[in-house]
């Protein structure tokens, strides 16, 4: 078994899916616990105690059939080296996670993140039709499928996805992939944090189902140079056919009643906007609503003070907030005060010792506590799979 | 516990007319859309509300009484069967609209709220539910809930699972529970995920938030007819791999054609085709006008014999008729009709066409094939006479070597029709004593003594124990 390096922390690396096994059984086997890495650039540090398990090493494409838009890739492939692949072949996976484009398609699945385009295309659960998953005891389950439609037992891979590699390692995903589009347009306009919270209702209201329509914090919105002034800005993407994609944008531009300021084509800028906030040492995602992403944002300003920017994927009203630094008990009083509200407030990113302190998921009500705590027990009953979902 | 005493204590709970025990009532709740399987409940209990349910549900754990929920009972695949001792617990009656909230697209609903009537009750708003089976004049949400519902349209818009955002759910010990969040976003691990599709295995939605989407400013339909399945399918994938997505894409095979034109429904579909697609293009009118030349286009190239685009919302509705009615049709033919539910990868479709017309003529059966092409779910229809202990052998053996061959073309047992029991035996096709086992262990997180519609969706028979880690 090779070492290799995952971040700056040494971490076992096996290189397929029995190697992946045998380095949980064997941890189980010596009691010590293990997190999961992929890239290493979402979480970049180690827990005291805990050994990285790296899966960077299960980095195959094995099965790419253009065709039928379903690819089977290694949990350890690279975001970017997947996309070049399924480029090459008119395909495309609508999953815009925040982070460098070296993110693995396993460390994202775990996370269970989308970014902008799960407006349109759900967050990471969405595009997954399958895992081949190494349970807490070592066990390989192959969960789910590799066709589009499947009600064949029960789900299992949604708890995985999102589950922080707490409740199994993934080691192989099935996608489901889309056809890439024929024109990719983004557009940009500014105005106040009220005349965002008019212009996106409005669009809303008018039907619009654009690709992405993205709020930016002014911070956020300067930092990526989108807007060039001081204000919110509102960034809708539209993708299909050319007379689509206008008439798209234009329903966009009648809410929000002036000019655009900035337009893009294809998803550069988007690959930006994933590097700056994939920057944020500390981030927050608020399970809001459509209706109410200011009051989040503003909810979180007020408990974690100042803040990097603001990330507002409209159509879902998910909020998702960056911090310098962020203490648990901040980060447990807002979800106690989101809870009321009934938005969750998953602790996406932070250094180990607050993720420990804080936990990934808080505000649980007791009853989802105890089952989260029973599942984990169910798919890891050693508790070998170090992740801490709850504080 | 005597039958006696249970009546009593769950008549205390809903009032005596809401618990049926007459022989003559149960026989009404003894099957469901599965013409194959009966079985007749211990009782039947309908519950008026999310507390009843709740309680309804603790006097039957303290008892050790197991059950099965029931919508409509239109589902496909047994799973809302109850045999005694189970009770069956009918949910019709929590059938109110709690909330529309147009702004953030989504509504809140009880589970026996039939699956059109929502869709009618949110269009004023300008929205609608996308999910819709073929039987959503009379299936209800918390059905769709509980099997992971598709439809046509789901090609474009997701099935169930898609559209659930949050749940309260009964589970198995009476005790109520709220997952997910109204913004769509889980506050643990995604239970709303795990619960849509677990078939009632889980506990009792009493409560569904779903999401509601726009109904589209401009929709376009058209037929194209062939004189080969082939063509037909390979045209299927043409369109999708042109990143077209249509809102529908289904096709009919030659016998669903004859019988639909035969029928009181005749569509004007071309009767003497081998297949038939429609497609269906929805979203703004410049977006459709441009996907529809191009699809128009696509299905000239495919060696269509004619592309019918329907002009007005009449010829629309003619051109869904014959799709819509065809099970209609199909029941004039024959006494009894299988509705077989497997999905392929799109680009198996012709093959896999072929193969289940060979099983077809070999165990002299007819099949209809009406299904949703774009997503590779095929729906194979196999008419017969159920009082004929031959033609009902011969509709079962059929029916394994169509699944099989589905299996072995990369896809699976059922795409929306669920396990139920009439696809239990099948199960180990797909899945290993490992995920098997693990499927049992995680339904006992949610109902540790296994009352809630026990003998479903996993054969206990293959799973592995699955038990904490020995070190071994």
């Amino acid at each position: 078994m090779s070492q290799a390096t995952a971040g700056s922390i040494a971490a076992s690396a096996p290189s397929d899916l029995r190697g992946l096994a045998a380095e949980v059984r064997a941890a189980g086997g010596r009691g010590t616990p293990v997190e999961v890495r992929g890239s290493g650039a979402w979480w970049t540090d180690a827990p005291q105690g805990v050994t990285l398990l790296s899966a960077a090493g299960l980095d195959t494409i094995s099965d790419f059939n253009p065709a039928d838009l379903v690819v089977t890739a290694g949990a350890g492939t690279r975001l970017d080296r997947l996309a070049a692949c399924l480029t090459a072949k008119g395909a495309w996976l609508p999953l815009d996670p925040p982070g460098p484009p070296s993110r693995t398609v396993g460390g994202v699945l775990a996370s269970g993140a989308g970014g902008p385009l799960a407006a349109h295309y759900g967050p990471a659960r969405d595009h997954v039709l399958g895992l081949v998953v190494v349970a807490g005891d070592g066990t390989v389950v192959r969960l789910g499928g590799r066709v589009v439609k499947n009600v064949a037992g029960f789900d299992l891979a949604k708890l995985v996805i999102g589950g922080f590699g707490a409740l199994g390692v993934i080691a192989e995903v099935h996608l489901r992939l889309r056809a890439r589009p024929g024109a990719d347009r983004t557009e940009m306009w500014t105005g106040s944090r009220a005349w965002a919270v008019r212009t996106s209702a409005a669009a809303l209201a008018a039907g619009a189902t654009p690709a992405a329509l993205e709020i930016l914090s002014p911070d956020l919105a300067a930092e990526l140079g989108w807007g060039g002034g001081d204000g919110w800005v509102l960034a809708a993407r539209a993708v299909g056919a050319g007379a689509g994609v206008a008439e798209e944008l234009e329903l966009i531009a009648k809410a929000a009643g002036s000019h655009s300021v900035l337009t893009a084509e294809g998803d550069d800028s988007w690959t930006v906007w994933r590097r700056v906030v994939g920057r944020w040492p500390v981030v927050l995602r608020i399970g809001a609503e459509p209706g109410s992403w200011a009051d989040a944002t503003a909810l979180a300003e007020r408990h974690v003070g100042r803040l990097l920017g603001a990330s507002v994927t409209a159509p879902r009203g998910t909020v998702r907030v960056g911090a310098e630094r962020c203490s648990p008990e901040v980060i447990g009083q807002l979800r106690t005060e989101a809870a009321g509200r009934n938005w969750p407030v998953t602790l996406e990113r932070a250094d180990a010792a607050t993720r420990a302190a804080a936990g990934i998921y808080g505000a649980l009500s007791p009853s989802v506590a105890r089952l989260t705590r029973e599942l984990k027990a169910t798919l890891d009953p050693a508790g070998i799979l170090a992740a801490p979902l709850l504080a | 516990m005597e039958h006696a005493s249970l009546v009593q204590e769950l008549s205390r709970i809903v009032g005596a007319r809401f618990v049926r025990t007459e022989r003559a009532e149960l026989a009404t709740f003894a099957s469901d859309g599965l013409p194959t399987l009966r079985r007749t409940p211990a009782l039947v209990v309908l519950p008026g509300s999310a507390q009843e349910v709740s309680s309804v549900l603790a006097t039957l754990s303290r008892l050790g009484v197991p059950f099965v929920a029931r919508g409509a009972g239109t589902g496909l695949s047994g799973g809302a069967l109850a045999e005694s001792p189970a009770v069956l617990v009918t949910l019709t009656r929590l059938s109110r609209i709690l909330a529309v909230d147009a702004a953030n697209r989504r509504a809140v609903v009880e589970p026996g709220v039939v699956n059109a009537s929502l869709s009618r009750a949110v269009a004023p708003f300008g929205l609608m539910y996308a999910p819709d089976p073929s039987s959503q004049t009379a299936c209800t949400i918390g059905g769709n809930v509980a099997e992971n519902a598709g439809g046509p349209h789901c090609l474009k818009y997701g099935v169930t699972s898609n559209h659930v955002l949050a749940l309260e759910v009964a589970l198995p010990s009476g005790a109520m529970v709220r997952l997910g969040a109204p913004g769509g976003e889980p506050w643990g691990p995604d239970f709303v995920g795990l619960f849509v599709g677990s078939e009632g295995m889980f506990g009792i939605a009493t409560e569904i938030t779903v999401r509601l989407v726009p109904l589209p400013a401009q929709v376009r339909t058209m037929l194209a007819d062939y004189t080969s399945l082939r063509l037909a399918g390979e045209a299927v994938t043409a369109i999708i791999a042109a990143g077209i997505v249509p809102a529908a894409l289904e096709m009919m095979d030659h016998n669903a054609i004859e019988m639909v034109e035969s029928s009181a429904y005749a569509a004007g579909y071309p009767a003497d085709a081998a297949a038939v697609l429609l497609v269906e293009l929805d979203g703004g009118a410049a977006a459709v006008d441009a996907d529809a030349a191009a699809t128009k286009a696509l299905l000239d190239r495919s060696g269509a014999r004619t592309v019918r685009v329907a002009r007005n919302a009449a010829e629309r509705e003619k051109l869904w008729q014959g799709r819509k009615k065809a099970f209609g049709a199909m029941g004039r033919i024959s006494a009894d009709l299988v509705v077989q539910d497997a999905v392929v990868p799109r680009t198996a479709l012709p093959d896999v066409l072929e193969r289940i017309a060979a099983i077809g003529e070999r165990y002299r059966l007819r099949v209809t094939n009406v299904f949703h092409a774009g997503d590779g779910n095929l729906h194979p229809n196999l008419s017969f006479d159920a009082s004929d202990p031959d033609q009902v052998e011969r509709v079962h053996a059929a029916s394994d070597e169509i699944i099989r061959t589905c299996v072995a073309a990369g896809g699976t047992i059922t795409g929306e029709h669920g396990v139920g029991l009439d696809k239990l035996a099948y199960m180990p096709l797909v899945f290993g004593p490992d995920e098997l086992g693990l499927m049992a262990a995680v339904r006992r997180v949610f109902d540790p003594d296994e009352l809630a519609n026990p003998g479903k969706v996993v054969p206990t028979a293959q799973c592995r124990e699955w038990r904490p880690w020995s070190g071994a």
